[in-house]
């Protein structure tokens, strides 16, 4: 099964099945020795235990996750707290005779549905915030003891359909070996906190995870997106060596690669670059021998804020990121926010996918770009830095973002701050139409880098999230191969470089037709680097420039497969593992 | 939602017969989410008047993190702050300023 990579890493393990809090309870009337006052205690006893238990989470917060989870912690405290909710619960209570949670579960209920009415997406998102106060509050009035129904007694990997990091930390820390949810997408407040617990999660699965049976073993691979239940031994040998590959420090032979460039047997050079969320991250990617940040996801920012960070924040960040690559360039891309990642779990528009996300979103709010682009410009004389929109479908659209851009550069000339005018500004290509007018494009961005994810999304047709299509989401079909050749083609006529970022350009099947096809960088995770430098150095560019050749002619995946793994086996056997 | 009780309660005390109201916009990006939420909560708390936000005819208490939650007010809305009370016109100016402010936000 594959999701959507939400945080790096390979494990395997049995499988939790954490159930979301409590069925509905049914409503309840008070016994007749049950009397209005004790029941109104028990209702005070039950919110002071959920306020102690969410003030311990808020304590226990990763401190790399930063504020935004605090800040949640915070306002879940102050639903517990609200006076007005306890006043009309206690009304029920008095009035009705209904028990306590019985009583709370309909005064918090109706304040949910109307939230979850609303056209914001992100406001649609404090409904999680009742939820989480909603199930703790019942849980602990019908004596499903706070942590009894999740207690983890070994190393599992747990499974969940929607989850909130204060469940995650309410499970034992150690323990939890990865995360694996049926809703939510590549970036959220899950996503951020499996980071910074340095375990993998896969979002967006789109199963129903309540049906897999407990104790079932499964792979998860967070590079992937990809989830396998029942491993027969191949499978976990394999996984278990990409493990071993991935997560451990650089084995001596791939360290001295680190300083080594990536350049094929017949001196064709390519840049290794290194996909990056946080700013810290960039230690890493020189570590791993980058030759720089191909992708730079600045949502990440904006999660663990909780809120679009001010312009001062940002510079403050993008100029750790710049001064660590010491004049390795750093490529960022625009907040990237829509309605599946800003709120995972809210109700999406119709087609979030074709919705307003990426550059729309921010061209509804062109001040949040403008001060961002100025932020970037502003560090733009310690270092390369380059500036990519996302989603762009059309030639109007990238004159829009630029004219932003040149706005950004006049309000910094206006206020005296230096910056690098040679800074270059270009776009993701991500959409069919895109690829169409990649010539046009070209003459007016600096550079290109392909977001391949959603680019063979769009082209075939086929939603990630969609169980049912498991078996087209690849990266083999030739549709994609021959628009990859197209880009390329289009932006070297143009003269600009042309990069490619998605999860595909750290596949080692891959990697080899896509220097064939010309691309002049291959960004992906850190981890992945020194491998994948190894075995650019062992082949020859004439023979992948046959192979892309022969990518692009088939007429369909199989054979793509077939040519790829072909050529690759070839090419590993040089290589000591 | 709590706002209706609360006004009755207020029209049988002794409060003075005078209601103070002024119009504020929502001006940050993001709109009255959680944490701005909270910050009005926080703010609203510290008076004695009855406050309320009202947006598009729904009236919430705006000591309540529930009620004004679920105003769910996005950029660009027009909330009505009204308070009754000996300090209402502290309150109402209190939280206008805390809108104004962009709750803190950039």
């Amino acid at each position: 099964m594959r999701g959507i990579a939400a945080a790096p890493g390979i494990a395997s393990g049995p499988a939790f099945v954490y159930r979301v809090g409590h069925e509905a309870p049914p409503v309840r009337v008070l016994a007749s020795k049950e009397t209005v006052e004790s029941e109104c205690v028990r209702l005070d006893a039950a919110l002071a235990a959920v306020r102690e238990e969410l003030l311990r989470f808020k304590k226990k917060s990763p401190g790399s996750v930063g504020s935004a989870l605090a800040k949640i912690f915070d306002a879940q405290v102050m639903i517990v707290d609200d006076p007005s909710i306890r006043a009309q619960v206690k009304d029920a209570i008095g009035a009705k005779r209904l028990a306590a949670e019985s009583a709370f579960a309909r005064v918090v209920g109706d304040a949910q549905k109307a939230i979850e009415r609303s056209p914001d997406p992100y406001l649609r998102e404090m409904a999680n915030d009742i939820e989480a106060v909603k199930t703790r509050v019942i849980n602990q009035l019908m004596g499903h003891g706070a942590d009894s129904e999740h207690h983890l007694s070994l190393p599992s990997i747990v499974l969940a359909n929607t989850i909130t990091p204060a469940d995650i930390m309410s499970l034992q820390k150690g323990l939890v070996l990865g995360v694996v949810t049926q809703t939510g997408g590549q970036i959220s407040h899950v996503a951020l906190l499996a980071k910074s617990l340095g375990i993998p999660a896969v979002a967006g699965l789109g199963v129903d995870l309540r049906t897999v049976r407990p104790s079932t073993r499964l792979v998860i691979d967070g590079f992937s997106g990809a989830v396998i239940l029942n491993p027969g031994s191949d499978t976990i040998e394999f996984f278990e060596r990409k493990r071993r590959r991935t997560h451990s420090p650089w084995p001596k032979k791939l360290e001295a690669l680190r300083d080594l460039p990536a350049v094929t047997v017949d001196r064709h050079k390519v840049s290794i670059l290194a996909n990056i969320d946080l700013a810290g991250e960039t230690e890493l990617a020189v570590a791993a021998g980058a030759a720089g940040v191909g992708l730079y996801r600045t949502e990440y920012l904006f999660l663990q804020q909780g809120e679009y960070p001010s312009e001062a924040k940002q510079v403050e960040v993008y100029r750790r990121a710049i001064t660590t690559l010491a004049g390795r360039p750093l490529v960022v891309r625009s907040f990237d926010l829509g309605s599946d990642k800003a709120a995972p779990n809210a109700a999406p528009e119709a087609n979030p996918a074709l919705g307003v996300r990426g550059l729309r979103l921010s061209l509804e709010k062109p001040a949040i770009l403008r001060a961002q682009f100025r932020a970037l410009l502003a560090v733009s004389t310690l270092g390369p830095v380059w500036v990519m929109v996302p989603m762009i479908a059309s030639v109007e659209e990238f004159e829009v973002a630029r004219s932003i851009w040149n706005q950004a550069k006049a309000d910094l000339r206006r206020k005296k701050i230096p910056f690098d005018s040679k800074a270059k500004f270009g776009l993701m290509i991500e959409t069919p139409a895109a690829v169409r007018m990649a010539y046009e494009l070209a003459q007016r961005a600096d550079f290109f880098s392909v977001g391949t994810n959603d680019l063979v999304q769009y082209t075939t047709a086929v939603d990630r999230g969609n169980q049912r299509l498991q078996s087209l989401q690849h990266h083999w079909h030739p549709a994609l191969w021959r628009q990859l050749d197209d880009i390329v083609k289009a932006g070297h006529r143009g003269e600009i470089p042309v990069g490619i970022c998605g999860e595909m350009s750290g596949d080692p099947l891959a990697v080899l037709p896509l220097v064939g096809l010309g691309f002049d960088s291959l960004s992906f995770h850190p981890n992945s680097i020194p491998r994948i430098k190894a075995l650019l150095r062992s082949v020859s560019f004439a023979d992948c420039r046959k192979l892309a050749a022969s990518v692009v002619a088939s007429a369909t995946s199989g054979q793509v497969r077939k040519l790829v793994k072909t050529f690759y086996a070839r090419a590993a056997r040089k290589l000591k593992p | 939602m709590p706002a209706r009780a609360d006004r009755s309660l207020s029209k049988t005390s002794l409060a003075a017969a005078t209601v103070i109201e002024k119009n504020v916009t929502v001006i940050n990006p993001l709109g009255v989410h959680a944490r701005p939420s909270a910050m009005i909560v926080q703010t609203a708390s510290k008076f004695r008047a009855e406050i309320w936000l009202i947006k598009d005819g729904n009236e919430v208490n705006a000591k309540s993190m529930l009620g004004v939650m679920t105003l769910a007010a996005e950029m660009g809305s027009v909330v009505t702050v009204r308070a009754d009370g000996s300090d209402e016109d502290k309150a109402v100016d209190a939280i206008v300023r805390v809108f104004e402010m962009r709750f803190g936000e950039r």
